[in-house]
């Protein structure tokens, strides 16, 4: 609930419609990367005949990753606070925004390599698959962030309005997540052929205001992301400062947490793997 | 009670994070000096069984031609990666990845002796063919005491050597030089652009197992040819002994067949 003073300051609505923001952009990034995994793979050096299986986890790990995430960040604002958790996971889908696109980066990169040497013991990949490795990971991060934004934001809806008026802002809150996946994969798509036929006018553009900015590419669209969510964190900053949530006492359940994520990994694993691989494979690594 | 384990723990963490991080790297007089390190590391190169090779290219793109296929001028094929197998006396098995484009595809190539085999999905609609690939190449030239890798290493000029070094988790010792362009036909499979002049050249040595790891090559930018990197070829030499095997590959099959 909104406390008094902040209720006339501040309408629900406004808190909602700033919360939403980050909501919709998380769930442009779960379908956006299908339509520029392509580029993706080119823009890698690798060939998408060998390696599509594995890029293919850029989609698939932050579907998971962004379902594994819903599951138990309602709970954790629950116990430390929505504003906390809300800009805590809004800072993670940043920090996975910026990661997809520093793949190439020699810290980054030389620390998978020794991962490899010291820990595994075996030979690291080429530069090459560890950048797809590095994006996958990256993606999986962002989706950590940009699915905890929607358990919370409900959370949010039971905080700011009273039970008889909440199916209202419960289903705006289910209509931006939906749009944001269905229109994720036309944005993609028609962003990276801007790109490729306009790059060039685009920079140009910018010249004009004495902003020198590199072509713009598939990574673009994942750097736009920090500085949306930064006005985003700054808003909800602002804004969620009036909304009290009710403390709740009890404990986190981390077994329930840990079974729910091991079983839809499972799941995601299983049902991603080829008959014919599932009916050979004697390992998990196999698969 | 449980705060002071904790806090414990942390001393000892950061204990030996500090002196991880102060391990001071070896004295000029307690290195090995570079030519006989360089020379023993080559001899075990040229007397292996086998052993797998890396190379990968990066900067100024590579072009190169395979056999008889004709590409356009204008779509040139360009090599990026290949990583292959040599087992001695005269086999390679190897996969190379070239782009065409924007498109990346890779080609499978055997060689054994002076007979050449590929398969590539874009060039061969990925049945294997009898072809020369890369004109005049045997593979055992790769350990061929005039003009195989080890020769080549042994004609690195103005050696010195760096250090000792951790290279993403190895140990290795560092060494520097020249190298003629001509000496690395055997490192590069003979695509190395540059036919004549000097190549910087840098080598890392394992320090337990003396073996060769890395070479690194830096070929001058061509004349006329500005604001691109240099080609840097990385070339990893591993696997020393492994129990690999090449057979011939039956012409006009494919991998499904």
């Amino acid at each position: 609930m909104l406390s008094q003073e902040s209720a006339r300051r501040v309408s629900p609505w406004w808190v909602l419609a700033i919360v939403c923001l980050p909501v919709f952009i998380g769930a442009l990034d779960l379908t956006i990367i299908s339509a520029v995994l392509p580029e993706v793979i080119v823009s890698l050096r690798l060939p998408a005949n060998e390696y599509l299986d594995q890029a293919s986890w850029a989609v698939t790990g932050y579907l998971l990753a962004y379902a594994i995430s819903m599951t138990f960040t309602g709970r954790l604002s629950d116990l430390f606070g929505r504003r906390v958790v809300y800009v805590v996971c809004l800072i993670i889908f940043m920090i996975g925004s910026y990661l997809v696109t520093a793949y190439d980066g020699d810290l980054l990169n030389s620390s998978v390599a020794r991962f490899y040497n010291t820990v595994l013991g075996e030979r690291p990949p080429r530069l090459e698959v560890r950048h797809l490795y590095l994006v996958i990971v990256g993606r999986v991060i962002q989706a950590f962030g940009a699915g905890a934004m929607v358990p919370v934001t409900i959370a949010l809806v039971g905080d700011l309005f009273p039970p008889e008026r909440r199916a209202r802002p419960l289903g705006v809150v289910g209509a931006i997540d939906t749009v944001g996946w269905v229109l994720g994969h036309l944005y993609g798509g028609v962003m990276v052929r801007l790109f490729g036929l306009h790059g060039d006018a685009i920079v140009d553009w910018f010249k004009g205001f004495g902003l020198s900015i590199s072509n713009p590419s598939w990574e673009t669209l994942f750097i736009l992301n920090i500085p949306i969510s930064i006005l985003a964190l700054l808003g909800a900053w602002w804004v969620l400062r009036w909304v009290q949530t009710p403390r709740r006492t009890g404990r986190f359940d981390i077994w329930g947490t840990l079974l729910i994520t091991l079983a839809l990994i499972g799941l995601s694993l299983g049902l991603g793997t080829s008959p014919e691989a599932a009916a050979t494979a004697s390992s998990f690594e196999d698969l | 009670m449980r705060y002071v384990n904790r806090v414990l723990v942390l001393v000892v963490i950061v204990a030996i994070l500090i002196t991880g991080c102060n391990s001071e790297p070896k004295k000029e007089d307690e290195l090995p000096k570079a030519r006989p390190l360089l020379t023993e590391a080559a001899g075990k190169v040229q007397e292996a069984d086998s052993f797998e090779l890396q190379i990968r290219v990066s900067g100024y793109p590579v072009r190169i031609s395979v056999g008889d296929f004709p590409l356009p001028d204008d779509l040139p094929l360009i090599f990026q990666y290949a990583e292959g197998v040599f087992v001695a006396p005269d086999k390679v098995q190897a996969t190379v990845q070239v782009s065409l484009g924007d498109v990346a595809t890779t080609a499978d190539i055997v060689a054994i002796g002076d007979e050449q085999y590929m398969r590539s999905d874009l060039l061969t609609q990925e049945q294997w063919l009898k072809q020369q690939i890369i004109i005049g190449f045997n593979p055992a030239s790769l350990i061929a005491p005039e003009g195989g890798i080890a020769d080549a290493l042994r004609a690195i000029t103005k050696l010195e050597m760096v250090g000792q070094e951790d290279m993403e988790g190895l140990d290795v010792f560092h060494l520097r030089g020249e190298i003629q362009a001509s000496e690395v036909y055997s490192l590069t499979f003979g695509l190395i652009g540059m036919k004549s002049g000097l190549l910087g050249v840098e080598v890392y040595i394992l320090v337990e197992e003396r073996l060769i790891e890395q070479v690194v090559l830096r070929e001058p930018l061509p004349e006329g040819v500005e604001d691109q990197e240099p080609t840097t070829w990385t070339i990893n030499i591993m696997g020393y002994n492994e129990p690999f095997s090449i057979s011939t590959p039956e012409v006009g099959a494919t991998e499904e067949s």
